[in-house]
């Protein structure tokens, strides 16, 4: 902006200005290049969500599709039979399955608080070891299945604890491969609790025990509980190391904690699968349905549950 | 100790012009001071209007400043100097005004003077009053303008020689009894109340700005005598 | 009043401050011509405080002595020197970064919290050392409440956030008529009254914080030191709540930091003033008390042009 201009040229200006808001306004369309480029990303986002689940959709389907026919009753209550595959059953791996996710769940849930409870109120954070446990949590969660079934195999089955290949070891070492889950997703609920709150209660007296117990895990709870969940949900469709740490092959009673042979669904569906009768595809299929649904079911509770109770600070 | 930045420099000059306003009517009600001792010592009516004027001003610069303060104890709430400062501005306002008043009192008496300059020695002795008077005037404004403590003190606690001259003057009146002595006395009494009055006024201005200054309780009482 | 200083912190046994504090009578002692700022630091230190024109002393409640905050090796306040009174509102004033919560924070020890913190110099209440080996800070948290910036209650109803302390610490007596006393101190019961089992976060902020003090009253502390408590609240919650601290000054002994010096002019009997000094290489900077004094002089007469600088504005 000149200053030279002359008073007149600049009231004139104004004017016009004035003229033209009056008629066309200051905002106008987007222009063209802007409305396409926006439908193109939107588009390829699409495409990428419906690759997901026309994948997922794809795989329920087929499920169905195989599964449904078998789904009955004698499916939950039967045992396997080679000899009758109309009235072969998931029996035992359902019991199996059950005995080792309640053994999961005893482990995982004081276990994965309890760390999750020190790692975010007592440990000093500047202090190394304190930063090397963290460091190892984060890592722990990503490591493969197998291998936490050979580490079972060595240290459970055989090895220091030597407990045999029973379904308790089983419940032990999925239970070790999904603790950094829990561990994670309580921190982060506990991290979610402002430290007023903290302070708040430290400063009416309260020891810092009693700080945590009665009033960050009462807060935390929905999170922790939305980590427990997605870990059993994650418990429950292990088959790897339950593998190795004999989930065999052919169990046809009902299985025991603490003794003798056990299998889960997912190993017998593997196992089902593996044959080649089609019968035994059938079979295979509809357990794969029926853990797909209890998979589902539980995912979304615990994504109710979360939202249920999720307390916006 | 971090640098003094320049905050509120809005209040600031807002002091800073109050400060100087009160000078500037201090000026006005000096100039007509001036005017009626002229009035006095040479009874020409001449500068009448022009101090009736005047003090029309005088009076208009109280009523604005005094509004401008409210309005400052309102919208910046002050504390500590600044709260002195501004109270200390409207009692000095209103005793200028009364001063100027004070001096109209007397100007209105250009008639008389032929009649009252014949007293002689009284007449003498009133114009020794009356410049006194003016003298601690101009020292009041001569403390405000330099904000200066011991001259303020001494406004506020000097005991002068106006007191003897004003005690005098009004003895020796009694005693007089020359032609038209009741119209005589009136006028020079009215005269000697009027400059002594000033002087009063003179004092507590010189209290106020004491109090202004050291912020003590004690020096709140305006001068009394 | 004499004879109360019977505050038992510390785990061991032994009475505190059995006469520490002027004998436990009120007008001897450290108070009565009292030096505050301990009169020999010399120049730029707090000024002497000249007791003899007010009527009735008050038993002193904090004595602090050259206190000194850190954190590991950045000093946040040095040498802070005051007693603060019973039954009476103490301001603490100064500029951001000056140390007035870091300060606030020492008195309850809350700076514990803090890892890397360093208190030196002597922090007594009722004589006893609070920074004392053998002193729980759990029981001197219970003795000396505070209330925070920003309401903080917790995510549970009425009556559990008021009942909170008193079950925490375990005092007997009838846990209803604990929080309905609370509640009507603090001025919160009318509000309420019909509502406690509700949740907490459905107050409005001046009542959420009103309710914080009741939290804090629960526990029947002597004193209640009060963080900026209504710089996040509307005028008229601001207001109710300065009313409301001139009610509790019967009961507690208040200590507030603010920001707003007019609440501070409105609210406290006595003013600390807190300024930032920079080391010679400008490097540090940490608070120092410059002025500590009757409310009413630091406002309208201050000793310390600094002091008057800041409340002035002319300094912020």
């Amino acid at each position: 902006m000149t200053t030279s201009k002359t008073p007149l040229a600049g009231r004139t200006r104004l004017a016009t200005a004035g003229a033209k808001a009056a008629t066309h306004g200051t905002f106008g369309p987007r222009s063209r290049t802007r409305q396409v480029g926006s439908v193109l990303f939107q588009a390829v986002l699409l495409l990428g969500l419906s690759v997901a689940v026309v994948g997922l959709a794809a795989m329920i389907t087929w499920a169905i599709v195989e599964g449904a026919p078998r789904v009955n009753l004698k499916l939950f209550t039967n045992q396997p039979s080679p000899l009758d595959l109309d009235d072969a059953g998931y029996r035992p791996a359902i019991l199996g399955s059950i005995y080792v996710i309640l053994g999961v769940l005893v482990l995982i849930v004081p276990l994965g608080v309890g760390a999750a409870l020190y790692l975010e109120e007592y440990a000093d954070k500047t202090r190394w070891y304190n930063r090397a446990i963290e460091l190892n949590v984060q890592n722990l969660a990503g490591v493969p299945s197998i291998v936490f079934g050979i580490l079972g195999v060595a240290f459970v089955a055989r090895g220091p604890l030597s407990l045999g290949f029973i379904a308790a070891a089983g419940s032990i070492t999925v239970g070790m491969l999904v603790l950094p889950t829990v561990i994670i997703a309580a921190r982060e609920a506990i991290r979610a609790i402002p430290s007023s709150i903290r302070e708040g209660a430290l400063a009416l007296g309260a020891t810092q025990w009693q700080t945590i117990w009665r009033q960050v895990l009462p807060a935390a709870v929905s999170g922790i509980l939305t980590g427990v969940i997605l870990a059993v949900a994650r418990a429950i469709g292990e088959a790897a190391p339950l593998l190795l740490l004999g989930a065999t092959i052919f169990v046809t009673w009902d299985p025991s904690f603490f003794e003798g042979a056990y299998t889960t669904l997912p190993v017998q569906i593997y196992n089902w699968a593996t044959r080649p009768q089609s019968e035994y595809h059938e079979l295979a299929a509809a357990g794969i349905l029926v853990m797909l649904v209890l998979v589902l079911v539980m995912n979304s509770y615990a994504i109710w549950l979360r939202n249920r109770y999720e307390q916006r600070w | 100790m971090p640098p003094a930045s320049p905050t509120r420099q809005g209040f600031r000059n807002e002091l800073e012009q109050l400060f100087l306003q009160v000078e500037l009517m201090g000026l006005r009600v000096a100039e007509n001071l001036d005017r009626m001792v002229e009035v006095l010592w040479t009874g020409d009516p001449g500068p009448v209007d022009a101090a009736l004027r005047a003090d029309d001003q005088i009076d208009a610069m109280n009523v604005s400043l005094t509004e401008r303060c409210y309005q400052l104890l309102t919208l910046e709430s002050p504390v500590a100097g600044d709260l002195r400062f501004i109270v200390s501005v409207l009692r000095i306002t209103s005793e200028l005004e009364r001063v100027g008043d004070l001096s109209l009192r007397v100007v209105k008496l250009a008639d008389e003077v032929p009649l009252l300059r014949s007293t002689g020695s009284i007449w003498e002795a009133l114009r020794i009053v009356v410049t006194e008077a003016v003298e601690l005037f101009r020292a009041a404004l001569a403390a405000w303008s330099a904000q200066d403590l011991e001259r303020a003190t001494a406004l506020a606690t000097g005991q002068h020689s106006l007191e003897r001259h004003y005690q005098w003057l009004v003895h020796d009146l009694q005693r007089y009894d020359g032609p038209e002595a009741a119209r005589v006395a009136i006028g020079i009494m009215a005269a000697a109340r009027a400059a002594d009055r000033i002087a009063d006024h003179a004092a507590i201005i010189g209290a106020r700005l004491r109090y202004l200054i050291t912020g003590e309780a004690a020096h709140l009482a305006a001068e009394v005598r | 009043m004499t004879g109360q200083a019977h505050y038992e912190l510390g785990r061991g046994s032994g009475t505190v401050g059995g006469g520490t504090v002027g004998g436990g009578t009120v007008g001897g002692g450290t108070v009565g011509g009292g030096t505050v700022g301990g009169g020999a630091l010399g120049d730029g230190h707090a000024r002497h405080l000249d007791h003899d024109h007010r009527a009735g002393l008050s038993d002193t409640v904090f004595e602090l002595r050259r206190v000194s905050v850190s954190y590991g090796d950045i000093p946040a306040v040095r040498d802070v020197s005051m007693d603060i009174r019973h039954q009476s509102i103490t301001a603490l004033i100064g500029p951001s970064g000056c140390g007035k919560s870091t300060l606030l924070r020492c008195l309850n020890r809350m700076n514990d919290l803090i890892p890397s913190a360093r208190v030196r110099g002597e922090l007594r209440y009722h004589g006893q050392d609070i920074y004392g080996p053998r002193v729980d800070p759990v029981q001197v948290r219970k003795a000396i409440g505070m209330v925070f910036q920003k309401p903080n209650p917790f995510p549970k109803s009425i009556y559990d956030n008021v009942a909170f302390g008193p079950r925490a610490v375990g005092m007997r007596g009838d846990l209803e008529e604990i929080v309905v006393n609370a509640l009507r101190r603090a001025g919160l019961w009318d509000e309420v009254a019909g509502r406690l089992k509700d949740n907490a976060y459905g107050l409005s902020g001046g009542q959420q914080q009103r309710l914080c003090i009741a939290r804090a009253i629960a526990v029947e502390p002597e004193v209640i030191l009060m963080d900026e408590p209504c710089s996040a609240l509307d005028p008229v919650s601001t207001a109710r709540i300065e009313d409301l601290m001139r009610e509790l000054k019967d009961r507690y002994s208040i200590v507030i930091v603010t920001h707003n010096m007019q609440q501070a002019a409105r609210v406290s009997d006595m003013t600390a003033f807190l300024m930032i000094s920079l080391a010679a290489d400008e490097r540090a900077r940490w608070g120092e008390l410059i002025e500590y004094d009757d409310t009413a002089t630091v406002f309208t007469n201050p000793s310390d042009p600094r002091t008057e600088d800041y409340i002035s504005g002319k300094v912020g």
